[in-house]
């Protein structure tokens, strides 16, 4: 009977308080749990967390080793002249797959190109730069010539018919897709590659550049290949 | 702790009390013990109620580093309404060598841009841009870019921007944009944009976004 009792007059009043605290600390904890840290807000705020994983730019391009040739062809630019890609022989080209409707990835790869144009100084000059529309049915040489004159000096605006274009663009890797996408003005999109190519002296496919990659890679890489150029 | 210190005054005679109780039933105490935990709960709910951080009810947006990229009027029109002028199978390479196809379409400068910002929501309620204006651009869409696992861009409409509650959503290059469609003007480094976001809450947000190169 003695540890009955004894056993009964302790944990009697411990056992409410122990209830007790044990719902407050509960309490609390869910409290918390129900209010999100700024750790976690962050988190869950992050672009590109809407299930889509972020794409991540790259840090450096890939090289084409040994270097592949790539056809010839002629296009219209944004003087309405006839231009060839033969034309260039001589000079490194950076060449872009693009169209002027393109508000965002089109401009900030020409805004990259130019930059490139830019670090390389005098030696700016000796390398051509590029855009082929692939949207040859609204980047008349007009349109080509307004925008392409945003970026930098001696930019080249190349468009032509649909048909020729897909002739050029398998030696890139390069794909485009118009789409009639409801719920905007325009007519359509085109889904297009964001890739940026460098073709050596020779016309030969050098080196591919993936969307973001920074300028001063870039810039890096096309002083090499003037360098080498100039000890041949 | 504040809390405890109520518990304590709540809970000491009781405790007194069944002390010197002799047949003491189980029930009491369990009585005693709910009384406790419902007298903790309403403390700690009212406590909750009355936190004085607590994120103002409902949205609030506010807009940091705002910015339009620099564009020109190209004269290209991009209306859905040319489509019906382009018959089929149509050849371009007229036109293109030509460049005649221009004078009846326009309609604006023709040519885009896109604004970007970070929208910030501080309150305790979602939130979304549905709709968007400027003088400097005809036409004002929300749009996306989406880049697949080939390198492949799309750029796509888009309904309206979520803002999630005590959260914030990035308008950047790649990503959603504010497009301007069919410029009115040519925007140069160091202009001002212009422009009121329609909420869903109700509001309008004026945003005022230097035109910047990034
Ligand atoms: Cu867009």
């Amino acid at each position: 009977m003695e540890t009955q009792t004894t056993g009964q007059n302790l944990p009697r009043w411990v056992i409410p308080l122990v209830i007790g605290v044990v719902l407050l600390v509960g309490g609390a904890l869910v409290f918390n749990a129900l209010s999100p840290s700024r750790a976690e807000q962050n988190a869950s705020t992050t672009p590109g967390s809407g299930g889509v994983p972020a794409y991540q730019p790259p840090t450096e391009g890939t090289p084409i080793d040994p270097p592949r040739a790539v056809k010839d062809f002629t296009l219209t630019n944004q003087a309405g002249e006839p231009m060839s890609l033969s034309d260039l022989r001589g000079k490194p080209v950076l060449i872009y797959f693009g169209y002027t409707f393109c508000p965002d990835i089109c401009p900030t790869t020409l805004a990259d190109m130019a930059r490139v144009q830019q670090n390389l100084g005098d030696r700016g000059d000796d390398v051509a730069y590029v855009m082929v529309s692939v949207d040859g049915e609204r980047d008349t040489p007009e349109v080509l010539n307004k925008y392409m004159a945003n970026f930098g000096e001696g930019f080249i605006g190349l468009t032509g018919p649909d048909a020729e274009i897909r002739k050029i663009t398998p030696d890139y890797g390069v794909y485009f897709q118009k789409n009639e996408v409801g719920g905007t003005s325009a007519a359509y999109l085109v889904d297009h590659s964001a890739a940026m190519y460098l073709l050596n002296a020779e016309g030969e496919l050098a080196m591919i550049y993936g969307y973001g990659i920074p300028a001063d890679v870039v810039t890096a890489d096309v002083q090499a290949m003037l360098e080498r150029q100039a000890t041949r | 702790m504040y809390a405890g210190y109520r518990v304590d005054l709540f809970l000491m005679p009781r405790i007194y009390h069944f002390l010197y109780e002799e047949e003491c039933i189980m029930e009491k105490y369990i009585q005693a013990g709910y009384g406790v935990v419902t007298a903790l709960l309403v403390l700690l709910i009212s406590a909750c109620g009355s936190t004085p951080a607590a994120a103002p009810s409902g949205p609030a947006i506010e807009v940091s580093a705002p910015w339009v990229r620099p564009a020109v009027m190209t004269g290209m029109s991009d209306m859905a309404m040319e489509d019906g002028e382009m018959a089929e199978g149509e050849t371009m390479e007229g036109e293109m060598a030509e460049g005649e196809t221009m004078e009846d379409m326009s309609h604006g400068g023709g040519g885009n841009s896109a604004a970007y910002m970070t929208l910030v929501n501080t309150g305790s309620a979602a939130d979304a841009v549905v709709g968007a204006s400027t003088d400097v651009a005809n036409i004002v869409e929300l749009h996306t870019t989406e880049m697949d696992a080939n390198g492949v861009m799309m750029m796509r409409p888009l309904e309206q921007i979520d803002i999630p509650a005590n959260g914030e959503v990035a308008l950047q290059p790649g990503g959603i944009h504010v497009m301007l469609i069919d410029l009115t003007q040519d925007l140069e480094e160091g202009d001002t944009v212009n422009l009121t976001l329609e909420l869903q809450s109700g509001g309008t947000l004026e945003v005022e976004a230097p035109v910047t190169q990034r």
